[in-house]
C-alpha cells in the first residue's frame, strides 16, 4: 500500500458503556490419547487448576543442568498430541468461571496461545462456572514443544465485550505418532521430550527419517560415548535383542562407553518416543570393518585395538586387525538402515547397501570358519521393550 | 574362479555365538561348577551396600543408585561412585531361582559382546564360587558369582581397588546366607486371565495372586511384554493389569514381583493365545 491511497476504514466495535465482563480459568485438562509420564508415574488430568499452579511447576533443576539444558519452568503434568494430519483428538477442556457478566448477551469465544498454537472453545457468558469443550484448531504440523503459559481471552462478539483471563503453566508437545512399546504403559518420559527438544535438532521436523537420522547423529557425534574396544560389551544393560534399557542412565551418560547395542536402543527409543518407529536388526556373523568413523574412537578399522597395543587403524592385513563377531542395528521407514555406532548410517541405505559399506568381506581375511555377514542373515528382534 | 577378494562361502561358516560361549565355558569350567542346586543363597538389604564399601569409596560421592527388576526372576541393584575422574561402578544380579540365573547372568556378560570370542578369563584372585576378568588382567574388572548372585566391579581405571572392594561385597553376601533362600522369594500362588479365551479386540485382565500373607504393596510388580503381538496397556494397579489384545498371535507377558529391598523375585509369566476376532 502506497501513502496516500484510499483504505477502506472499518469502524471499532466498542462495548456499551455499562457492559462488564469477567472470568477466570479453574481448570485444564488436555484430553489426548497419548500417555505421558513424569518421573515414571503417569500423568493425569487436570493439567493445571487455579490454585494449584505452583504444585505443577517443575525447575527440574538437577536434572536439567545434568541435561546441560536451561534451567526454566516446565509443567510436572505435560500433555503430548500427535502433529496435524494424524487423526487427534485435539480436545481441550477447559473449566471457567464467569464472575461478572452485565449487560453481556451471546456465546462468548475462549481462546489461548501458546507457541503459535491457539486453543478455542465456545462459551456462555452468564455468571457461573462452565466446562468449555474447547479445540486446538492449528495443531502444527511438524514436531513442536510449547513450553510457557497460555494466554487465555474470552470475547463476546454480540457485545463487542473480552476479558483477559491471565495465562496458565503449560507444557505441549505435538509428535509424529504414538510413542513406541516402551512407553505404553505408563506414557512417554517427558523427561525424553525435553531432551530430545533440547539437545537433538527435531524441532519442526515432519519427515520421520530425517527425524531418526538426526537422533542417530546426535548418539554417534554429539553424546560424547566412546566404543568398548576392550570387550565390546554393552554398559546400559541391553543384550544383542534388545530387551531392558538403562535409559535414564544413558542420558545421563553414566558410564563413559558402550557398544552397538547400547547405541541401537538409544536410537530406537529416543525416535520411539516422538512416534517415529524402527526394527532391531541383528547381524551374525558380521566381520571385519571397512575404515570408519567408530563412535567416539575415530577412523577404525580394528575395533578391538583396547584389548592390545594395537592401532585403531591397521594394514588391511595386519595380524592385530580384529573383527566384530556380531553388529546390532536398526532399519526404519522405507526400509533404511540407521547405525549410531559407525560412520552413523542415517536412514540413507538399505540392509544391503548399508553392510555393502560397512563389511570388508575379502575372502583372505576370513579363517576357521569366520565370515563376512550377508543380508540373509540379518535377523529381527522384539529391539527395546522395557525402559528404566 | 576364487579370488582374494571375493568373500568365504557360506559353508566356511561356524555359529560364532554358540562356538564363543562353548569356548568359554570350557575355559572357566562352566558346566562342571558345583553347587548349581544347592538351597543356599544371599538374602540381604542391598541399600546397605554404599555403608558397606564406605572405607573403600571414601572421598567419592555416590553418583548413581538404582535398583530395579532386570528381568522376570532376577532383580539387579547398580551404584556409580564419582570424584573428578575417579570412578567406581558396582552392579549386582539377584537371581530369585538359585545360582543357575546368577551363573546364566555371568555367561551373557562374558560371551553377550560384539567380539568373536569372549575376552574374559578365569580371574587370578578366585571370588565366590567363579570370578573373572578381561584377559588383560588389568585390575579394572571383576566379576563374580556366588550363589545366587552375579557381581560386577569396574573402576574405569581410575578409582578405588576393585579387588578390595570385591572383597569387601563378597564378606557382606557371605554374612547373610540363609539356608533356604527359596522361602524368602516371593511366590506366586495363581495367575488369572479374564476373560478366557482371549479374541482380538477383547479387553481382558491378568490377576496375580500373592502366596502367603505378604502385602502386594511390598514389592514391585511388573507386566512386561516379550514378544508380538504387543498388547496395548490399559491399566495397571498392583496385582492386577489390564490390555486391548489388538492382534492375534502368541503374545507373552513376563511377570515381575521384586522384593525391592532384597531383589528376590521368582521367574513367571504368561503366554495369552489370542484368537481372531469372531
Amino acid at each position: 500500500m502506497q501513502i496516500g491511497e484510499p483504505v477502506a476504514v472499518v469502524p471499532i466495535a466498542t462495548p456499551p458503556p455499562d457492559a462488564e465482563l469477567e472470568a477466570e480459568i479453574v481448570a485444564i485438562t488436555f484430553k489426548s490419547k497419548i500417555k505421558v509420564s513424569h518421573w515414571r508415574a503417569t500423568v493425569e488430568g487436570p493439567h493445571w487448576e487455579k490454585g494449584k499452579e505452583s504444585a505443577i511447576e517443575d525447575f527440574w533443576t538437577r536434572l536439567a543442568a545434568l541435561f546441560h539444558l536451561p534451567i526454566e519452568p516446565h509443567s510436572k503434568r505435560a500433555a503430548v498430541y500427535l502433529i496435524a494430519g494424524l487423526g487427534g483428538p485435539y480436545d481441550v477442556d477447559v473449566k471457567i468461571r464467569i464472575t461478572k457478566s452485565k449487560n453481556v448477551s451471546g456465546d462468548g469465544r475462549l481462546i489461548g496461545r501458546l507457541s503459535g498454537v491457539l486453543v478455542e472453545g465456545t462459551c456462555p457468558s452468564s455468571v457461573g462456572e462452565h466446562m468449555v469443550r474447547a479445540h486446538i484448531v492449528n495443531p502444527p504440523e511438524g514436531l513442536r514443544a510449547c513450553l510457557g503459559r497460555i494466554a487465555w481471552r474470552l470475547e463476546v462478539e454480540a457485545t463487542a465485550i473480552s476479558a483477559s483471563l491471565g495465562s496458565t503453566l503449560a507444557e505441549i508437545y505435538f509428535i509424529l505418532g504414538r510413542p513406541s512399546p516402551p512407553y505404553r504403559d505408563g506414557g512417554v518420559w517427558v523427561e525424553v521430550l525435553r531432551f530430545l527438544f533440547g539437545r537433538i535438532a527435531v524441532d519442526g521436523l515432519s519427515d520421520r527419517r530425517a527425524v531418526i537420522a538426526n537422533i542417530t547423529a546426535y548418539c554417534h557425534g554429539g553424546h560424547g560415548l566412546r566404543y568398548d574396544t576392550e570387550h565390546g560389551k554393552s554398559f546400559y544393560g541391553v543384550s544383542h535383542i534388545g530387551g531392558s534399557f538403562n535409559l535414564l542412565r544413558y542420558l545421563l551418560r553414566k558410564r563413559s562407553a558402550c557398544n552397538c547395542y547400547d547405541q541401537a536402543a538409544a536410537v530406537q527409543t529416543l525416535a520411539g518416543a516422538l512416534g517415529v518407529q524402527s526394527m532391531w536388526l541383528f547381524l551374525e556373523p558380521f566381520g571385519f570393518i571397512r575404515p570408519t568413523d567408530l563412535v567416539g574412537v575415530g577412523l577404525c578399522n580394528n575395533p578391538f585395538f583396547g584389548k592390545s597395543d594395537s592401532s585403531k587403524l591397521v594394514d588391511r592385513h595386519s595380524e592385530d586387525r580384529t573383527a566384530f563377531g556380531n553388529h546390532a542395528f536398526a532399519v526404519t521407514y522405507g526400509a533404511k538402515t540407521v547405525d549410531a555406532c559407525a560412520k552413523p548410517h542415517l536412514a540413507t541405505e538399505s540392509v544391503p547397501e548399508y553392510l555393502s559399506d560397512s563389511i570388508d568381506d575379502a575372502r583372505t581375511l576370513y579363517h576357521g570358519g569366520f565370515r563376512p555377514g550377508r543380508p540373509k542373515d540379518v535377523r529381527p528382534h522384539m529391539g527395546v521393550l522395557v525402559v528404566g | 574362479m576364487d579370488s582374494d577378494e571375493d568373500p568365504p562361502t557360506d559353508e566356511e561358516q561356524v555359529n560364532i555365538s554358540d562356538e564363543k560361549i562353548r569356548k568359554f565355558k570350557r575355559l572357566v569350567g562352566f558346566d562342571h561348577l558345583p553347587g548349581s542346586d544347592e538351597p543356599q543363597g544371599v538374602r540381604v538389604d542391598w541399600h546397605r551396600l554404599p555403608a558397606v564399601l564406605a572405607e573403600e569409596v571414601k572421598g567419592l560421592r555416590l553418583d548413581w543408585e538404582s535398583m530395579h527388576s532386570f528381568r522376570t526372576g532376577i532383580g539387579t541393584g547398580q551404584w556409580t561412585w564419582l570424584r573428578r575422574d575417579r570412578q567406581l561402578h558396582v552392579e549386582v544380579f539377584v537371581s530369585g531361582t538359585g545360582p543357575v540365573g546368577a551363573r546364566q547372568r555371568l555367561l551373557e556378560i562374558a560371551t553377550d559382546t560384539t567380539t568373536v570370542q569372549s575376552h574374559m578369563v578365569p580371574a587370578i584372585e578366585s571370588l565366590g564360587d567363579l570370578s573373572i576378568e578381561h584377559f588383560a588382567r588389568t585390575g579394572r574388572e571383576m566379576v563374580w558369582v556366588f550363589h545366587n548372585v552375579c557381581v560386577v566391579v569396574e573402576n574405569d581405571g581410575s578409582g578405588p581397588n576393585v579387588l578390595s572392594v570385591s572383597r569387601r561385597i563378597q564378606a557382606f553376601m557371605e554374612a547373610h546366607l540363609v539356608r533356604n533362600l527359596a522361602v524368602h522369594v516371593p511366590r506366586i500362588a495363581r495367575i488369572d486371565l479374564s476373560p478366557h479365551p482371549v479374541r482380538s479386540g477383547d479387553v481382558f485382565s491378568v490377576t496375580l495372586e500373592l502366596d502367603g500373607e505378604v502385602r502386594a504393596n511390598h514389592f514391585a510388580i511388573e507386566f512386561r511384554q516379550v514378544s508380538w503381538p504387543l498388547l496395548d496397556p490399559i491399566e495397571h494397579e498392583g496385582t492386577k493389569a489390564v490390555f486391548k489384545a489388538e492382534d492375534a498371535g502368541r503374545a507373552e507377558l513376563e511377570i515381575i514381583v521384586l522384593d525391592p529391598v532384597t531383589l528376590l523375585s521368582p521367574k513367571a509369566g504368561v503366554v495369552i493365545d489370542v484368537l481372531p476376532a469372531l
